[in-house]
């Protein structure tokens, strides 16, 4: 009755307020993106385009950038993977005193600054001759994606029974077979996850990839960085940059959402 | 205390009718009992009354006063839930004072009042547990204090009982009866159990799909249902379709029905429903039933094929045949028929009851 | 002791997490730890000779690490307080109206988490910087009010305003996230029945809520302010050229002072730092997060 269509409109206001507060930042970065022309003394652009996506790929620089970002994020997702799941499996379907002890060992890493990694790193890269090597930034952005990876496997792994391995053996299964029908076909989705969570992170991977990468390697979040950062006063390049990483990260994030029913929270440092 | 009353409540959550209830009044000092199946609508009757679901229209009434607008926390009214929901961080003796403690009540009267009602309900020795170190026996006592203790205008109860074990169960129902009739508080009893309400309330109304089906003590729902649904839903009931032949004897309500498959049997029904010609459904009862034998000349006397027999202990439990119909007999152990075999019963008019279909 | 097959299997297969974990983490903080106190593993950077001198700068009067620090610290502990508070309301207002709207929307409130940090902390800067919409409303609101007189700069500022605006926005979404779960967990008639014995929304906030969830509040807390203290996009973005976040000190620190040493005296600062909050965090998400009964 009536108190409930007040309860209602409160309701409308409340959330309004608080989507409108989540969302108005990227109206306003689209609207950068596609001003083409805006003068100083006017609210909004006089004129649309794609004049800066244009303009973007124009640039070696930022070419370069999507090849860098675009090509790593799949590599880093494999060699996450290829680390993780031995890892999950033994995690998941073992519940020893190990591996209890290696998981608060990764949990404990997750809670470490970045940066203060990335500068412990940085002699170590540079006695190896590393700094600004393509292939070495691989290992660092898995850093960063190897706690999420190995808890998504592992829980994966957590839920395959432990008797269903052993009938499986005892049916006359060999190892391999066990892999193939009991394991592949329960685990695939939390692999899954982990596996694009770690190409999310490597894509949105920035601090170490300054720190080891730059400027000889520069990724996405790096060339957004050198737009913005240096107080460079036209920030619509930057803002068609953006896109192109930010629209994937939600692409996933709902595809995560719709299909694999996980939810997750990546930043990237 | 006072009365408690309900007038065109109409409650939807979307297309579903929750509750539709143009008239409840539950009387001064009354334990009344809200019975049906779950998704029934009587939690939903009862959260109305609480104030924690509006209705989508009609009054509620507490006395004369009309609290329809006025929330939850400023009725004061006593409830009881399903899970107790006693606060998993207080003591006890802080969950039954917590109301107290809301009003601002002098530290000494809220021990007193504490004290009283930690006494009434014996459980003065668990004042400083917390609620993971009690029963569930235990745990029911404390919800019950905790509400009494704010000497509430009504108490509503929400199938207090459902997470007791059966034995436990029936004991507390006749505490929970002296406790009302001793505090003398208009008491509002949902539960989906039939025995339940029939040994707490003194009446009780039916409801199915957010409709009262009934109202009445629970001699007058038992023995006299007036829809299909009660008659169902209370006890173990049997039909046998047919229409009504003839009025026998008006003063009784007595009627002759003619079953569909050409059986001819004499039952009650109210007439004020049920005329010459009406089609009726007529309910059978195991109590409704007893043997007969084979010569007896008496009216409703048939003959029935047991098609089940069970023992049960203290009773055998049968499913026998007349004509079509499938009835459920009950006769103490000391006769035992086989399956197949064939008796004699009768059907006792005065209480076989025909309602209108 | 015998090794048997399993614990071979075991072992084999989390070698290479190990030897990951030991050369991309550990040697790294040994590096950091070391490196503070003037010894280099990998020479080069800072003298082999130990010293205090990295500290003795760090705890001077006027070091402007030390500043930073306080900064870091004051900064990071505003956004944590709005954040959790804000974040904490908003999931109870959740958990008690239910707003029907509520499912369909939920998931643009996700977005934030999933946003690059670099590119958040951009987009506010879009929002802050003196043509951004928000900075022209602000400061044509505040001049009109007559509270200033000419427009103040609400990012890369010196108060660390902008910075605090783009921590809040994802931090706020992070923990409406975390609280939601443990509020679901909350038996609903709990709700009822404080309400059915006088209490209004404010006191089952301060009497029910709150105690429940406390230890997730604080395990919440140290894990939103350990994240605020420790990410370096949003500070290096938003903040001003001083005061600055210790961690962008030490991102100038080697980038372009090449001063190590005082980069690795910070550095073990940031490791005392996430220790604490992490303990704080996991012994309190270890624990019964909500209590129950049923």
């Amino acid at each position: 009755m009536y108190g409930e269509r007040r309860q209602r409109i409160w309701d409308l206001a409340v959330i309004g307020i608080v989507l409108v507060y989540i969302l108005l930042p990227m109206v306003v970065l689209v609207e950068y993106a596609f001003a083409q022309k805006w003068y100083a003394y006017q609210l909004f652009p006089s004129e649309w385009g794609f004049k800066w996506f244009s303009w973007v790929f124009k640039h070696a620089d930022t070419r370069m950038a999507f090849f860098y970002s675009y090509t790593l994020a799949p590599l880093v997702m494999l060699a996450t993977l290829g680390l993780s799941i031995p890892a999950g499996y033994v995690l998941g379907t073992r519940r020893n005193k190990l591996s209890i002890f290696t998981e608060n060992l990764v949990n404990m890493n997750m809670a470490l600054p970045v940066i203060v990694i990335g500068i412990g790193l940085l002699p170590l890269y540079t006695r190896l001759g590393l700094l600004g090597n393509y292939w070495a930034l691989i290992p660092a952005h898995m850093i960063g994606a190897i706690p999420y990876t190995l808890r998504s496997v592992t829980a994966a792994f957590m839920q395959v029974p432990r008797d269903l391995e052993e009938a499986a053996r005892v049916l006359g299964a060999t190892r391999l077979q066990v892999i193939r029908k009991v394991y592949i076909p329960m685990t695939w989705r939390g692999i899954l996850a982990g596996g694009i969570f770690a190409f999310s992170w490597s894509l949105n991977e920035f601090i170490l990839t300054l720190l080891l990468g730059a400027p000889a390697v520069k990724t996405l979040p790096i060339a957004i960085y050198e737009y913005v950062g240096g107080y460079y006063l036209t920030p619509q390049p930057a803002a068609a940059l953006s896109l192109f990483i930010l629209i994937p990260s939600i692409v996933i994030a709902l595809f995560f959402e719709k299909y694999l029913q996980v939810s997750l929270g990546l930043g990237g440092g | 205390m006072p009365r408690i009353l309900l007038k065109d409540i109409v409650k939807k959550y979307g297309k579903v009718i929750a509750a539709d209830i143009p008239y409840l009044e539950i009387k001064d000092g009354e334990f009344f009992g809200l019975l049906g199946p779950s998704g029934s609508g009587k939690t939903t009757t009862l959260r109305i009354i609480a104030g924690l679901t509006k209705p989508d229209k009609g009054r509620v009434y507490i006395g004369d006063e009309d609290i329809t607008d006025v929330p939850p926390e400023k009725r004061n009214l006593g409830m009881v839930f399903q899970s107790w929901a006693l606060f998993p961080h207080l003591t006890v003796f802080e969950n039954i004072a917590f109301g107290l403690r809301l009003r601002k009540l002098p530290e000494e009267e809220i021990r007193k009042r504490v004290k009283w009602a930690a006494e009434l309900l014996q459980i003065s020795e668990l004042l400083n547990r917390y609620p993971h170190q009690l029963s569930g026996g235990q745990q029911q006592r404390v919800a019950v204090a905790r509400a009494i203790v704010l000497y509430p205008r009504a108490l509503l109860f929400d199938e207090p009982l459902s997470n007791l074990d059966a034995k436990l169960r029936e004991q507390v129902r006749f505490e929970l009866r002296k406790l009302q009739k001793e505090l003398k508080i208009t008491s509002v009893y949902v539960t989906h159990d039939q025995a339940e309400a029939f040994a707490i309330c003194d009446r009780i109304a039916i409801i199915n799909k957010g409709k009262i089906q009934q109202i009445g003590t629970p001699e007058e729902i038992y023995n006299r249902p007036e829809t299909v649904f009660v008659a169902e839903f209370i006890g173990i009931t049997r039909f046998i379709k047919g229409k009504v032949e003839d009025i026998v004897d008006e003063s009784k309500g007595i009627v002759r029905v003619l079953a569909e498959d050409g059986l001819e049997l004499y039952s009650w029904a109210n007439l004020d429903k049920v005329k010459k010609g009406s089609k009726v459904v007529v309910a059978v009862r195991p109590d409704f039933i007893s043997l007969a034998s084979k010569e007896s000349k008496e009216r409703n006397v048939f003959k029935a094929k047991v098609e089940l027999a069970t023992y049960e202990g203290d009773v055998m439990d049968y499913e026998i045949r007349i004509g079509q119909w499938r009835l459920r007999f009950k006769t103490p152990p000391m006769y035992k028929f086989q399956p197949g075999q064939e008796i004699y019963v009768k059907l006792h008019e005065d209480k076989l009851i025909a309602i209108k279909e | 002791m015998r090794i048997t097959r399993e614990d071979l299997i075991s072992i084999i297969f989390l070698l290479p997490l190990y030897i990951f974990i030991i050369i991309m983490v550990f040697i790294p903080i040994i590096n950091v730890i070391l490196g503070s106190f003037g010894i280099s593993i990998f020479g080069e950077q800072v003298n082999a000779t130990f010293t205090l001198a990295g500290y003795k700068e760090f705890l001077a009067p006027e070091s402007p690490y030390l500043y930073s620090l306080f900064f870091t610290i004051y900064v990071s502990l505003i956004a944590t307080i709005i954040s959790v508070l804000a974040g904490y309301l908003f999931a109870v207002y959740l958990t008690v109206k239910k707003p029907p709207i509520w499912s369909k929307i939920s998931t643009v409130m996700t977005i934030p988490l999933f946003t690059p940090y670099i590119v958040g902390a951009f987009m506010w800067w879009t929002l802050l910087w003196p043509r951004g919409y928000l900075s022209l409303l602000i400061n044509g609101l505040l001049m009109k009010l007559g509270i200033i007189h000419e427009p103040i700069p609400l990012v890369n500022d010196p108060y660390g305003i902008g910075i605090l605006f783009g921590e809040v926005w994802i931090r706020f979404v992070i923990a409406v996230a975390i609280f939601y779960g443990p509020l679901q967990m909350i038996n609903p008639e709990l709700i009822d029945a404080a309400r059915s014995l006088g209490a209004g929304t404010w006191t089952i906030i301060r009497k029910i809520f709150i105690p429940l969830t406390k230890y997730a509040l604080i395990a919440t807390s140290a894990i939103i302010l350990l994240a605020t203290m420790a990410g370096v996009s949003i500070p290096l973005i938003l903040g001003g050229s001083w005061p600055q976040f210790l961690n962008v000190m030490i991102y100038l620190d080697v980038t372009t002072r090449f001063n190590y040493l005082m980069a690795y005296t910070s550095g073990v600062f940031y490791i005392i730092a996430s220790a604490t909050l992490g303990y704080l965090f996991f012994r309190f998400t270890t624990r019964k997060v909500v209590l129950q009964t049923r």
